[in-house]
């Protein structure tokens, strides 16, 4: 038999913080560890800086605790929790237009592209240099491209293909319809094959 | 002879979205390739969480106690809100009404205690009327 909490019960056990406080962060601790990987990767792959990613998810989590006695498990959990991502990281974005800082660091690359830091790629290493170059070109284009999108088409994206998540989910998230959800999606498909028109003609 | 020409260089509409299609299978490919996937967070990263709200929680425990207060009264519900805006409201009203109905009723007991005195045969104390007796001072 498992004994693994629900993302519902562990809620609730951080809704009753003020009254049992260590099993409150408990259940805390255990929900940061299941859900840490989408948290932290989506906006990694929004904002495309680290130590800013890094800050954000751990925002999100510490509202998610702040927020948990107002949790109704009405809908499903990472659905609210994406809810909190998507204000968060639009706020930031909102902030750093307003200060003009830059939403992407980028670093100067060679060929004048941008790329991120090396820890971003997995399993580069194990394979000989010129498939490693082949490879991390592809990989920046790509994940330049998606960087480029607008962030709603970005953030649809990303839900959709790591999170596979369905279009009410989405919509939900977006606060928008499901139509409208489609349409975001397709948009940023459109645009991504625009984008990348040539280097998807080349991969033929 | 030309027009005919023209039309075998122009693509027909069933390549044209063949080729779509197999952009779009090309798309959805790569955009799933494993070097694509979301990045592992740190591995220090729940603990660090942890602990930046362990100390949330002892520096802002006023804060956070405030906010659990006012989740627990669900003060953060908009009918709430109204409700208690307008019992605030009802309030001061109140207040006002009081402050109004106290000066009539004092405004009141001056006229009665002025009254009295006239039947009694003395006049109401009045600075202008009542010189101050020779070597008051």
């Amino acid at each position: 038999m498992s004994t693994e909490r629900t993302d519902h019960q562990l809620m609730a056990a951080i809704a009753q913080g003020n009254k049992a406080p260590e099993a409150a962060e408990a259940a805390f601790q255990e929900l940061v560890e299941r859900h840490q990987r989408e948290v932290y990767g989506t906006i990694v792959k929004m904002i495309g800086d680290y130590h800013e990613a890094e800050d954000l998810a751990q925002r999100v989590f510490l509202r998610v605790y702040r927020a948990a006695p107002r949790y109704r498990p009405e809908a499903q959990f990472t659905t609210w929790l994406y809810t909190i991502l998507r204000r968060l990281v639009f706020n930031e974005s909102e902030r750093r237009a307003r200060t003009r800082e830059r939403i992407v660091e980028e670093l100067p690359h060679e060929d004048g592209s941008e790329r991120l830091p090396e820890r971003e790629r997995p399993d580069l290493h194990h394979k000989d240099p010129s498939a490693q170059l082949v490879e991390r070109e592809r990989w920046e284009t790509i994940d330049a491209a998606i960087r480029a999108l607008p962030e709603t088409q970005r953030l649809a994206l990303i839900l959709k293909i790591h999170q596979d998540l369905s279009y009410e989910e989405i919509a939900q998230i977006l606060k928008t319809s499901v139509s409208a959800t489609k349409s975001i999606l397709f948009r940023a498909r459109e645009h991504l094959k625009q984008t990348l028109g040539e280097f998807l003609r080349e991969e033929k | 002879m030309e027009m005919s020409e023209k039309n075998q260089n122009r693509p027909s509409p069933q390549s044209d979205s063949s080729a779509n299609a197999q952009l779009d299978r090309l798309l959805d490919t790569l955009l799933r390739q494993p070097s694509l996937s979301l990045p592992e967070p740190p591995q220090w990263f729940a603990a660090r969480t942890l602990a930046r709200l362990r100390n949330d929680l002892r520096v802002r425990p006023f804060a956070l106690g405030l906010q659990l207060w006012i989740d627990r009264w669900s003060l953060h519900r908009l009918a709430t809100r109204r409700v208690l805006a307008a019992a605030f409201s009802l309030l001061v009203l109140l207040g006002v009404a009081g402050f109004h109905l106290k000066a009539e009723h004092d405004n009141q007991q001056l006229t009665f205690d002025a009254l009295a005195l006239a039947a009694q045969g003395e006049a109401p104390f009045n600075d202008e009327e009542t010189p101050w007796p020779d070597g008051a001072f």
